[in-house]
């Protein structure tokens, strides 16, 4: 009877073991843990998926712009490199309307480095004195602003072209910087919160020492500034680094890089020489990625700081 | 100071003008620091000396300089010297530009736009007025013209798929990359490179993809089957569609996963000691907690109505009726002398219809979770 009563009891006391373990606190806690690691498996191995579907398009092309002509006729998914650097060496030869590759590259560092300058220039000029400075006509010029990037208003392209053409600036690099340094626009909304977030205490330390405006903006806010700056210059850089718009409509005799690669990829479309294109895509790209690994971590970390708020 | 001021103080004299503005004019703070920091013209040395001399001597500076001319100027060059003038001298130098250029590119743009809808060019005689004519034209388009009509669905459907679909994908996925998941660093790396690498060169690898002999060519002849054609009418449009998907998923997610860090980390972990799940947090919690943000970035996508402009064109490589959208078909008309008015009221008409929809929106989203700050 002992016997049995132990053989008996003992699958019962294990059970409840179990019930309590199943039905408690702790079955809950790992249930929910489970449950939890789980979901993160399913979403990282989503992830997975998506990060291949996005990376392996490039990776495609960085391989196939190592191929002949011959090669990537024959088939685009061998390892076969004859090509070696040549058709970068091609590519930078390459002329589309009377501009080599090389040439677009030049064009694009120079329309794109003056448009960040215009640009930073007139967005630090508009949200620092909107940010620190109170005067009349202040909130109206901040709605304003506002109430512009709130409703869309379209179409105002060809009017654009228009008011371009009358003030000579078709054609015309100054033109192109004009369009781009507009001082109130996303950038603005950032600065502007990044300035008033600095205390004013620094600057009216100055002041009692004697320092005017234009000082303390100078040398003591701007360079307080500067990792905002820095994530506003690196993205705008990046923005206008591939803008097709502007340069196809009012640069067409200096073509930027993302505006030849186009007529470059329609040129060689049905071409042996489709390579050629690959490895001017993968040049193209390069500033950007450069720029975006050096300055990674002060863009994410600023748009941290920063935010968006309505 | 110059012949001309003198001049012009000369002449105030004589109006009888000289007396109420001297008064006003002497009242106006003297900067010290500015005194002392700038090196004054030769001929303005004197009264600069003067006006040292009076300050040092503590006596007021009326009886100091008892002549009236004298006066006047030194009241005139105290306020050109004031901190209010010459801080009302900065913001305005400032702003100059900035504002300017708004006016320019912004306003009068947006103004010469609504003219130019009631205006038709003509080789001959340049610009002239037509009346209604082109609202007449866009509304026998609108209700006749197939390509139209197609044209405005796609649009709407850009919009339907950038607040349905890419944003709240966007939004798992920025939530997501805060928790931690593993790799979450190099996930967030590679979810944004598409929104920093040229539209042009992202089309070329995604066609390259979905090409016979691309990745999905060689994925149904795995399982054999023939690879569907997908960059030609009738499948075009939803490539396009997937190509937005493909590309868009991390345009927002930079500021997204920014937002998302600000959240406390004590209301979730109290949140989490109550026993809410993961999406119970993503969806009760965070969500509430960072609506302004969320709020500002849907109106945005619901704007994909107008922003998707070259996807088809570079995807295609030409222009096709069954993937037009609003923002290509402006952009195709802009320079064209017989098609940018066309292009502009099309452009008013759509703003027209749309605005007050997004700012409806906005207003009933907004009202959703008011006053949740932190």
């Amino acid at each position: 009877m002992e016997e049995e009563n132990d053989i008996g009891s003992v699958p019962v006391a294990k059970k409840s073991i179990r019930h309590k373990l199943y039905h408690g606190t702790i079955g809950a806690a790992k249930r929910a843990g489970a449950k939890k690691t789980s979901l993160f498996t399913v979403v990282f191995i989503l992830f997975i998926i998506y990060a291949l579907l996005l990376l392996i398009p490039f990776f495609w092309m960085v391989f196939n712009s190592f191929k002949g002509p011959i090669e990537f006729g024959l088939d685009k998914w061998s390892f076969n490199f004859t090509a070696g650097f040549d058709n970068y060496v091609k590519a930078f030869n390459y002329k589309v309307k009377d501009t080599t590759v090389l040439g677009m590259y030049l064009n694009s560092i120079l329309v794109v480095g003056g448009g960040v300058v215009v640009t930073l220039v007139s967005c630090t000029l508009a949200s620092y004195t909107m940010a620190k400075y109170k005067f009349h006509g202040r909130g109206l010029i901040y709605n304003i602003v506002i109430i512009a990037m709130m409703v869309p208003i379209v179409g105002t392209l060809p009017a654009q072209y228009r008011l371009m053409q009358k003030l000579g600036l078709v054609d015309n690099i100054v033109g192109v910087w004009f369009l781009y340094s507009g001082g109130f626009g996303f950038n603005f909304l950032f600065l502007y919160s990044y300035f008033k977030s600095i205390s004013w205490t620094y600057a009216e330390a100055a002041q009692i020492d004697g320092a005017s405006d234009f000082r303390i903006f100078i040398q003591i806010m701007v360079p307080m500034a500067r990792p905002a700056l820095t994530a506003v210059g690196v993205l705008t850089f990046m923005g206008l680094w591939c803008d097709y718009q502007t340069p196809y409509f009012y640069l067409n005799s200096m073509p930027t890089i993302a505006l030849g690669l186009k007529d470059m990829s329609d040129q060689l479309a049905y071409d042996p020489n489709y390579p050629l294109v690959l490895a001017t895509a993968i040049m193209a790209t390069i500033p950007i990625l450069v720029l975006f690994c050096a300055f990674q971590k002060t863009i994410m970390n600023n748009m941290t700081v920063g935010g968006l708020k309505g | 100071m110059t012949f001309d001021e003198r001049f012009q103080v000369k002449d105030m004299q004589e109006n009888n003008a000289y007396d109420e503005n001297a008064g006003m004019l002497d009242e106006a703070p003297m900067s010290d620091e500015t005194v002392l920091n700038e090196a004054p013209m030769p001929e303005e040395a004197v009264i600069l000396g003067a006006v040292e001399e009076s300050q040092e001597d503590d006596i007021p500076a009326e009886e100091e300089i008892p002549k009236p001319r004298r006066k006047h100027w030194r009241g005139f060059r105290a306020f050109f010297r004031s901190r209010k003038f010459r801080r009302g001298l900065f913001i305005t130098l400032m702003l100059l530009y900035p504002v300017a250029q708004f006016l320019i590119m912004w306003a009068f743009v947006n103004i010469d736009s609504i003219i130019m809808t009631f205006q038709k060019y003509d080789t001959v005689k340049g610009w002239k007025f037509v009346g209604l004519d082109n609202y007449k034209n866009w509304f026998q388009k609108f209700r006749a013209d197939p390509a139209y009509t197609t044209m405005m669905v796609n649009s709407a459907l850009h919009s339907v798929v950038g607040m349905f679909i890419i944003f709240p994908l966007c939004l798992m996925i920025s939530y997501f990359l805060c928790r931690k998941v593993p790799l979450s660093g190099f996930f967030r790396v590679v979810f944004y490179l598409p929104s920093i690498i040229p539209l042009v060169v992202l089309a070329l690898g995604f066609t390259n993809m979905i090409k016979v002999d691309g990745l999905l060519g060689k994925l149904y002849e795995g399982f054999n089957l023939e690879a569907p054609a997908l960059l030609v009418p009738p499948k075009v449009r939803w490539t396009i569609y997937g190509f937005t998907v493909w590309a868009g998923l991390g345009g927002n997610l930079l500021l997204l996963s920014g937002t998302i860090k600000r959240v406390p980390e004590e209301v979730l972990e109290s949140a989490r000691l109550d026993g809410l799940g993961t999406m119970g947090e993503l969806f009760r919690i965070v969500v509430p907690m960072i609506w302004p943000t969320l709020v500002t970035l849907f109106i945005m996508s619901m704007m994909g109505i107008f922003s998707v402009v070259f996807q088809p064109l570079f995807l295609t490589d030409k222009l096709m009726d069954e993937t037009m959208t609003l923002g290509l078909w402006i952009f195709n008309k802009a320079t064209d002398n017989a098609g940018n008015v066309q292009a502009a009221t099309l452009g008013i008409m759509s703003t027209v219809i749309v605005a007050p929809i997004i700012l409806l929106t906005r207003w009933a989203l907004d009202k959703m979770f008011s006053g949740v700050d932190y």
